[in-house]
C-alpha cells in the first residue's frame, strides 16, 4: 500500500447527521491507494431486468465490497462511506460492506458496474476503444463511520 | 422479419411457448419453456436466476412509444426529428445493437452508410479488445457444441460465469455428457484463474489466483513454458503472483488434455494490457495445437453482441468502431470507438440502439452525450432514455418480437417470441427513421 496524498473531506450534510460530520472530521485518515475491480455480480444482473431505478440495483451498485482484513485495520463497519478518488481525479462516495471471507485479498476493492464504477473511470482508451474498467488505482479515504 | 407471435385473445388464458430463447446473456440458451397469461411470463422453466429475471420481469412497459424532449409525442414526429437529428450532425454516431437482432443491426449500419456516420457496438467496451487481437493473431476456435461433446480440460480465465452466465457450466462446458466424455463433470477438469476469488471457484477443481494486472505476464510465463523455456521462479513468483510449479504444473494438464479450452472474459480486456493480453491468451492457445487440441472462446455478455459483430463484419469488413466519413469504411479502435468520440468531445449527433451509456460510460462521455442531440431506443426506461432528446419504448426482442441472434460461438438461433407488445420493434423503429434519412438526402435507390 502506498500512502497518497490526502485532501479535506467533502460534507455531505444532505446525507449524515452534524454529530456523524464531527465524529468523522475527528477520525479523518491519509489516503491510501486500493485497486478497485468493477464486475457482473448476480443482483446487478437481475436489476438490469427488474429495473435500474429499483432499490435492488440500486443497493448493489453503489455498495463496495472491502476485504475483511482491510475493514478491521480501518475501522470500518458494514454501511461506513468511504470516498474513492480515481487517478484522473474523480471522486466518488460509497457505502462499504465487508466480503466474503477470502472472496478478496487485502488492498484489493469489488463493487459491481454502475454509475459509481463508471464515475471512475478515465475517458482515455489508450488507443484500444476501451476505458480500463477493471483493475484502476484508487484512492480511499475514510468518510464516516459508526 | 418475424414480428411477433399471435396474441394470448382470452382473457386469463394460458399459453405455453416451448423451446422460447433467453437473450439475456450471450449463452442464448434456446430450450426454455415459458407459460405466458395475459401478456405476462409467470414461469420460465430451465432459465437461470438472470434468465428468470429477464423473462419474469418483463412487462409491457406503461409509457409512449416516443417520446420527444421527454413529452409524448406520436411515432412519425419521432421518426422525423430523429432523421433530421441524424442528417444535421457532422458526426453522427449509432451505438449499441447487442441487444438487438440482426435484422435491426442490418438497418442500423444502412443507416451510418447513408448519412456518413460511424457505427459502433457494445462490445468495443466488452470484448473489442478480443476483437482486436483475434485481427493480429487469429482466432483458434470451436462451438460450445463441440466444448460439450469433447472438451476434458476447461479453463477459465478473467470470467465469472457462475454470475455473468449461469448456465454456462450446466449447459456447455462442465456438466454436460458428451460424446467423448460420457461421465460429463467426472471426465472434465476445470481450472480457474483470476484476481478475485469468484463465485465460479466452487465450480472449480483448481483456482488460481494471481496478482492484479499480471495476465500478460501469466500468459507469457505459460507461452515460454509450452516451448520448453527455462524461467527463474523468483521473477515468475514476483511478475504473477504465482510459483512456477503451479504454471508447469498447469502447463502438463493443458499438454495432456485431448481438447482444452479457455474462456476469458473481461478481467482481461477491461485491464491494464487489454488486446495485448488477448494476443497473449490466443497466441498460447495456437502454441498449444503443436501438442494436442486447444481452442480459445470469449465469454460474451450480451445476447447478440456477437451478432453485432457478425452483421457489422459482414456490411462494413470490420466488427466494431467504423467511420463512413470519407465514404468507405475505416476501422480504428481507440479513434472511432464510442469511448472516445464522445469522450473527446467529437460526435455532434447520436442514437443509441439498446444501450445504456448514461449509466455505463465514463464521466467524460457521459458529460459530452448530455450535450449533443440523441436518439434513444431502449424496451425500458434508463438514464439514456431519460436524457435523450427523442426516445423510443421498443419491443424486447425475444419476448415480443423474433428475428435471429449469434450465441457467443457465432451459431445463429432463432428467437420465439411469448406475445405482441404495443410498442415498435427496434427494426420498424429504424426501417421508419432510414427512409425518412434517404428522403431527406435525395436516396432514391
Ligand atoms: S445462462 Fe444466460 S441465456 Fe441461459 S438462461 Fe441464463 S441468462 Fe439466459
Amino acid at each position: 500500500m502506498n500512502s497518497g496524498m490526502a485532501s479535506g473531506p467533502t460534507l455531505r450534510y444532505d446525507l449524515v447527521t452534524d454529530f456523524r460530520i464531527r465524529y468523522r472530521m475527528s477520525n479523518y485518515r491519509m489516503a491510501e491507494t486500493f485497486i478497485l475491480i468493477p464486475g457482473r455480480t448476480s443482483d446487478q444482473g437481475c436489476g438490469i431486468s427488474e429495473g435500474k431505478f429499483l432499490e435492488k440495483y440500486q443497493r448493489e451498485i453503489n455498495t463496495l465490497m472491502v476485504a475483511v482484513g482491510d475493514m478491521s485495520r480501518l475501522g470500518l463497519a458494514d454501511g461506513d462511506f468511504v470516498r474513492l478518488t480515481s487517478e484522473e481525479g474523480q471522486s466518488v462516495e460509497v457505502a462499504v460492506s465487508t466480503a466474503k471471507k477470502d472472496e478478496l485479498p487485502n488492498g484489493m476493492l469489488f463493487i459491481a458496474y454502475g454509475d459509481i464504477s463508471s464515475r471512475l473511470m478515465g475517458g482515455d482508451t489508450h488507443g484500444s476503444g476501451m476505458p480500463t474498467s477493471k483493475g484502476m488505482d484508487v484512492q480511499l479515504e475514510v468518510v464516516s463511520q459508526g | 422479419m418475424v414480428s411477433s407471435t399471435e396474441t394470448v385473445a382470452v382473457p386469463g388464458a394460458l399459453k405455453i411457448v416451448t423451446d422460447a430463447t433467453c437473450t439475456f446473456c450471450g449463452c442464448v440458451c434456446d430450450d426454455i419453456d415459458l407459460t405466458v397469461q395475459d401478456n405476462h411470463i409467470t414461469e420460465a422453466k430451465r432459465a437461470c436466476v438472470l434468465g428468470k429475471a429477464w423473462f419474469l420481469s418483463h412487462s409491457i412497459e406503461d409509457r409512449p412509444s416516443c417520446l420527444i424532449d421527454g413529452k409524448p409525442a406520436t411515432l412519425e414526429a419521432g421518426y422525423d426529428r430523429a432523421a433530421q437529428i441524424l442528417t444535421n450532425g457532422k458526426y453522427p454516431i449509432v451505438y449499441g445493437l447487442s441487444d438487438s437482432p440482426c435484422e435491426a443491426q442490418r438497418v442500423a449500419v444502412s443507416i451510418v452508410d447513408w448519412i456518413n456516420g460511424t457505427i459502433d457496438t457494445t462490445t468495443s467496451v466488452c470484448h473489442g479488445p478480443s476483437g482486436m487481437a483475434f485481427q493480429g493473431v487469429g482466432e483458434v476456435t470451436c462451438s460450445l457444441g463441440e466444448v460439450a461433446n469433447r472438451g476434458d480440460l476447461i479453463i477459465f480465465w478473467g470470467s465469472n460465469p457462475a454470475e455473468s452466465h449461469p448456465r454456462h457450466f450446466t449447459r456447455y462446458s462442465l456438466m454436460p455428457k458428451g460424446m467423448f466424455l460420457p461421465n460429463g463433470r467426472k471426465d472434465r477438469t476445470c481450472v480457474l484463474i483470476d484476481v478475485r476469488k469468484t463465485k465460479s471457484a466452487k465450480a472449480a477443481d483448481q483456482f488460481i489466483q494471481i496478482k492484479p494486472r499480471a495476465d500478460f505476464e501469466a500468459l507469457w510465463a505459460l507461452r515460454a513454458l509450452a516451448k520448453g523455456v527455462e524461467l527463474d521462479p523468483e521473477a515468475v513468483l514476483r511478475d504473477t503472483g504465482v510459483e512456477l510449479s503451479v504454471w508447469q504444473g498447469l502447463m502438463d494438464k493443458m499438454k495432456a488434455a485431448k481438447f482444452g479450452v479457455i474462456f476469458f472474459g473481461m478481467g482481461l480486456t477491461m485491464t491494464r494490457g487489454k488486446h495485448a493480453n488477448t494476443e497473449a491468451l490466443l497466441a498460447l492457445t495456437r502454441d498449444l495445437n503443436a501438442f494436442t487440441r486447444f481452442a480459445a472462446k470469449a465469454n460474451r455478455g450480451h445476447g447478440n453482441v456477437s451478432g453485432a459483430d457478425n452483421v457489422v463484419s459482414w456490411r462494413t469488413g470490420y466488427p466494431f468502431g467504423v467511420n463512413h466519413s470519407r465514404g468507405y469504411p475505416r476501422f480504428n479502435p481507440g479513434e472511432y470507438t464510442t469511448s472516445d468520440t464522445l469522450a473527446n468531445g467529437e460526435a455532434d449527433s447520436a442514437m443509441t440502439i439498446a444501450c445504456d451509456p448514461m449509466a455505463n460510460f465514463s464521466q467524460p462521455a457521459r458529460e459530452h452525450l448530455a450535450k449533443i442531440p440523441f436518439i434513444a431506443l431502449d424496451a425500458k426506461e434508463t438514464p439514456t432514455t431519460r436524457a435523450a432528446a427523442v426516445a423510443f419504448t421498443v419491443a424486447t426482442y425475444g419476448i415480443n418480437t423474433g428475428g435471429t441472434v449469434y450465441r457467443m460461438d457465432d451459431v445463429p438461433i432463432p428467437l420465439r417470441p411469448a406475445f405482441d407488445s404495443p410498442h415498435p420493434s427496434d427494426f420498424e423503429v429504424l426501417t421508419q427513421i432510414e427512409k425518412r434519412v434517404k428522403l431527406i438526402k435525395g436516396i432514391t435507390s
